[in-house]
């Protein structure tokens, strides 16, 4: 009896432990559920973590899956109804991040943002969600594949690794197409690296000198 | 006594008469050959360029330019833009202009020799060419850009090699400047190998990353030849030309047709 106690109750942590993940680099203001947080903290399940000016968060979930939240940046982490799920759901309220699925990790990776849900096949991108404009969604893959579904898509749309799109409320996911400023994000996400600080301004999409023609 | 008197005063009239002639026949030799000139223009060119789809840009250009020594001109392009290779873009184009000026147009219909007005003179003017851009820096803020084009003149049946070479730089996101050299090589139509020269220097403002406004400054050379016809009355030769220094502002905009 006791063992099976034991076990339901492994089971039952178990799966927010894969939900959940810990804090291994934080820089200035870094809250969850408006508390200040410290290294190691973790972050689980219906709680929101906010990022503030200049300021970074990277976390690692117990599945491998690793998160950097940039400056200004809310993002939540749903709760799964499988209580046996191993799937991470982000709800990305505002700002923007860099998600990356380990490749071993069983469950999916989903990252919502808006009524726009991006659903991860492997392995890193960006999200920026309410930066440049509120409403719109600026997402790229830096490896992998992601399928993408939002509220003006009769089908998911699939970003391939070195692309992006563009999805502004209500309307149609944009083709996938090469983006050349997304090269300029700060893509690493190991707490090893000294500088994580992500400088690269969604804003400089607008003026990509190599697409756009002036005379 | 009166007789010499009356005589000499004939004989120099004469001679004073045919040193006037003589002169005024030497001026007339001047007259009938155009002469360097210096004018300070203005210029507006308002320039939309349409995403019509994911590799196809249709350009909508209007241009005014008042001139101080020619006619004052304008024109308007119909464009298309086609990105076949990365960077790399193929230009077909349709252009009316009025007020433009060649070698011909220096002539005396009636006595005096003089430049024609062309202000409400259509010429349409086809083009084919070619645009090539290069990033110079990682962060893509700076890049080099040549185009050129292949120009038929279907007014005159003249063509044109036209070659530009520009520099990009983006200040920041809203901030870009541009500074760009364009030649004109005539093709089998006149004696110099280049026959217009200019360069412009212009900043973009961006209020939207759709809309753009700024001032640009050009200083031009352009030059005139003698034409054959005028060869063939006077049996001279000429090379002239127009120093112009332009000042305006370029208005740009940039919907987007295809999602």
């Amino acid at each position: 009896m006791a063992i099976k106690v034991l076990i339901s109750l492994f089971l039952l942590f178990s799966h927010s432990l894969f939900a959940s993940g810990r804090i291994l680099v934080k820089k200035g203001s870094v809250t969850i559920d408006d508390k200040a947080v410290s290294k190691k903290s973790r972050f689980t399940s219906g709680q929101t973590l906010k990022v503030g000016k200049k300021s970074l968060a990277v976390l690692r979930f117990e599945n491998g899956n690793t998160l950097k939240v940039n400056e200004e940046t809310s993002i939540s982490l749903e709760t799964s109804k499988n209580k046996d799920s191993k799937d991470n759901v982000f709800k990305l309220l505002r700002g923007s991040s860099f998600f990356k699925k380990n490749k071993k990790a069983s469950g999916k990776m989903t990252v919502k943002a808006s009524s726009v849900s991006m659903g991860v096949r492997g392995t890193t991108f960006f999200v920026s969600y309410g930066v440049e404009k509120p409403e719109d969604i600026y997402m790229c893959v830096n490896s992998g594949v992601v399928a993408v579904e939002g509220s003006g898509d009769k089908n998911e749309v699939l970003v391939k690794e070195g692309e992006g799109v563009v999805i502004s409320k209500g309307k149609k996911t944009s083709n996938p197409k090469f983006l050349p400023w997304t090269k300029n994000l700060n893509w690493k996400l190991s707490p090893k690296e000294k500088d994580l600080i992500n400088k690269a301004n969604i804003e400089e999409s607008y003026n990509d000198m190599l697409e756009k023609d002036y005379d | 006594m009166t007789c010499l008197k009356k005589t000499t005063i004939k004989y120099f009239k004469n001679l004073s008469f045919a040193f006037t002639f003589l002169g005024s026949g030497h001026s007339f030799a001047v007259d009938n050959i155009p002469k360097d000139t210096k004018s300070f223009n203005q210029e507006f060119n308002t320039n939309i360029f349409a995403q019509v789809s994911s590799r196809g840009q249709v350009l909508l250009r209007a241009q005014a330019q008042n001139n101080e020594e020619l006619d004052d001109n304008r024109s308007f392009r119909l464009e298309y833009r086609h990105k076949f290779l990365k960077n790399t873009k193929a230009l077909l184009s349709y252009e009316q202009a009025f007020g433009l000026r060649h070698n011909e147009d220096w002539d005396n219909p009636q006595v005096t020799w003089r430049w024609n007005p062309t202000y409400h003179r259509r010429e349409q003017i086809y083009g084919l060419g070619f645009q090539y851009k290069k990033a110079i820096d990682k962060k893509r803020r700076q890049a080099l850009k040549i185009r050129t084009r292949l120009l038929l003149n279907t007014f005159n049946d003249q063509q044109d090699l036209s070659l530009t070479l520009g520099y990009i730089y983006a200040l920041n996101t809203k901030n870009l400047c541009l500074v760009q050299s364009r030649f004109n090589f005539p093709v089998s139509y006149a004696r110099q190998t280049v026959n217009y020269y200019s360069l412009y220097l212009g900043h973009l403002y961006f209020f939207t990353k759709t809309l753009s406004l700024g001032p640009q400054v050009k200083y031009t050379v352009q030059k005139w030849t003698e034409s054959l016809s005028f060869k063939a009355r006077t049996a001279k030769t000429y090379e002239v030309e127009n120093q112009i220094l332009s000042v305006g502002l370029a208005l740009n905009y940039y919907p987007k047709i295809f999602n």
